[in-house]
């Protein structure tokens, strides 16, 4: 479903603080992945993303999603095949908006854009009918402004608005990072339950290794620019977060947490 | 005051409601501050006038009006998303250029008078034979504006407009192309801005080249006044707001007038009430703190 190949990415080439963010990565993503990524700060985890999601173009290689060459795509174009929620609960809504105004952006990603009206019984209905299996009480203040929700209840919209258009993949940012322990357990439930969607993939970046080994189907360990573990299966039912730590010597007090 | 005063000054507001109906457009909707207005508005004056002058439909002239305003928006969205010079940059030399542009569809006069030329205000005025039909008129074009725009801002076009002033990145995320938004805010907001022109043009039978200076200011001052004064809870109480705003600030300038001040005063005291607007806490941060508590209450 996703493909990347030998992608390449520099920051400040040339310079005195030049970068090797990503070192020839190569990566399939197969329909119905739900892939876990850890890695310190600086790994270039977030770049992969970034990469992915046409926030920055590659240097060089290609990427293929739904066998689709994306690799030049602008960011906009592919927003319309994937779901991003970031690390940032302010970053995925429109603050100034109501609930539902954010949700009708989000439901009509692949529809034309034009003087129709923005939305209608219908659409509200199903925005109702949807939030109320977030289990948040959101589908009762779907006419507040996004603004007043706090930060759990803004993922857990950002994550419902990422899939609510049938995305082929859904990239996660260290989605929980910014938020209290059981608001990140919430988010996180709603996340495995999100990524059973036939049809779509799923990358998170986490920096909770527990999370890393309790969630999806395969987890990825990057150092420096490339893919240095990458564990499925029984392999991966078998490796606990020590081992994980034994093996690859991770500095970073805040991956053990 | 005198009853003729106020109610030119009630006229005048009507008018210039329009144009901060459009800088409410890009300050508001895009959170982008548009020094265009200066020129665009100016635009919108000469392009009525030349219309109106050379013997076609004072409708004509308006429509001219819109077309050219929304062409100088585009330029300042272009410069500003292809070629990433900041806004208020890209505004600032659109603004400079459109001068002289200005001064070209005026053939090269500074002022043009429209005494001998039909304006709609003229047309209506001889159809309904009342006193104050500008008045009405202008009411009439103010009321179905501000209905246009409520309506715009609900469609799902204005749904991507209004959260690209909120959120960039959530609107790419959206697969929405923000500078797309911005090209079509910026030439939508200049487009009523000019248009406020080639009203105000037909209103005085009169156009200038250097009227445009200031007017951001004006457009400013109108929608902050307008959001304080009559409040923001609804979108259409927010537009609503906009348009009271600006004939409030005519009204108070009219006072101003009939109390002694000189008319050359009038920029140094808009000046002021913006920096007043602005240094409280009325924009910003603070402003929404205050609304957020009081919509949490509500």
């Amino acid at each position: 479903m996703l493909r990347i190949e030998c992608i390449t990415k520099i920051f400040g080439r040339g310079t005195v603080n030049e970068k090797v963010a990503l070192d020839n990565i190569t990566l399939t993503v197969k329909e119905g992945d739900f892939i876990t990524i850890i890695g310190s700060n600086g790994a270039g985890k977030s770049t992969l993303m970034n990469c992915i999601s046409g926030v920055c173009m590659v240097d060089t290689g290609k990427i293929f999603l739904n066998d689709a060459d994306i690799t030049r795509s602008p960011e906009y174009k592919r927003s319309k095949l994937i779901g991003r929620v970031f690390q940032d609960p302010l970053k995925g809504t429109a603050f100034d908006m109501t609930i539902e105004e954010n949700l009708a952006i989000a439901y009509s990603k692949n529809k034309t854009l034009g003087l129709q009206r923005g939305l209608n019984k219908r659409d509200r209905e199903i925005f109702k009918e949807k939030l109320s299996a977030l289990g948040m009480g959101l589908e009762n203040r779907m006419k507040q402004k996004s603004k007043l929700l706090s930060g759990g209840q803004r993922q857990a919209l950002t994550l419902f608005m990422a899939v609510i258009s049938n995305p082929k993949l859904l990239l996660l940012d260290e989605h929980t990072a910014a938020l209290d322990p059981g608001a990140a357990m919430k988010v996180l439930s709603l996340t495995d339950e999100f990524s059973k969607t036939p049809g779509m993939c799923t990358m998170m970046i986490t920096h909770n290794m527990k999370a890393a080994l309790e969630h999806g189907n395969r987890t990825i360990l990057m150092k420096d620019g490339k893919i240095v573990m990458d564990i499925s299966g029984e392999e991966r039912r078998q490796t606990t977060v020590e081992k994980l730590i034994s093996k690859f010597e991770i500095d970073n007090d805040r991956m053990l947490l | 005051m005198t009853l003729a005063a106020l109610m030119g000054s009630i006229e005048l507001g009507l008018i210039y409601g329009v144009m901060a109906l459009g800088v409410f457009l890009s300050f508001r909707t895009l959170n982008t501050p548009d020094l265009t207005v200066d020129g665009s508005m100016v635009t919108g004056m000469a392009s009525s006038a030349v219309m109106c002058s050379m013997g076609y439909h004072p409708v004509l002239g308006l429509l001219l009006s819109f077309v050219t305003g929304c062409l100088a928006g585009s330029v300042t969205a272009l410069l500003n998303t292809k070629l990433k010079i900041q806004p208020l940059l890209s505004g600032i030399l659109v603004m400079l250029g459109l001068y002289s542009i200005n001064l070209r569809i005026m053939g090269g006069k500074s002022n043009i008078a429209l005494t001998k030329s039909d304006t709609i205000f003229k047309n209506f005025s001889d159809l309904t034979g009342i006193s104050y039909s500008s008045m009405l008129l202008s009411m009439i074009i103010l009321a179905l504006i501000t209905l246009a725009f409520y309506y715009f801002l609900k469609t799902r076009l204005g749904f991507a407009l209004r959260a690209t002033g909120d959120n960039e990145d959530m609107v790419r995320a959206s697969g929405i192309n923000s500078n797309l938004m911005r090209l079509i805010g910026l030439a939508l907001s200049n487009g009523f801005v000019a248009l406020a022109g080639g009203l105000l043009a037909q209103y005085q039978s009169f156009a200038d080249v250097g009227m445009g200076v200031g007017m951001v200011v004006i457009g400013l001052a109108s929608v902050i006044i307008g959001e304080v004064v009559f409040g923001t809870k609804t979108l259409m109480q927010r537009l609503v707001a906009v348009s009271l705003g600006a004939i409030l600030y005519r009204t108070i300038i009219g006072f101003a007038f009939a109390l002694g001040m000189p008319a050359s005063d009038l920029k140094l005291v808009s000046a002021v009430i913006v920096t007043f607007a602005l240094s409280t806490g009325i924009m910003g941060e603070k402003f929404s703190l205050v609304k957020k508590a009081g919509e949490s209450n509500a």
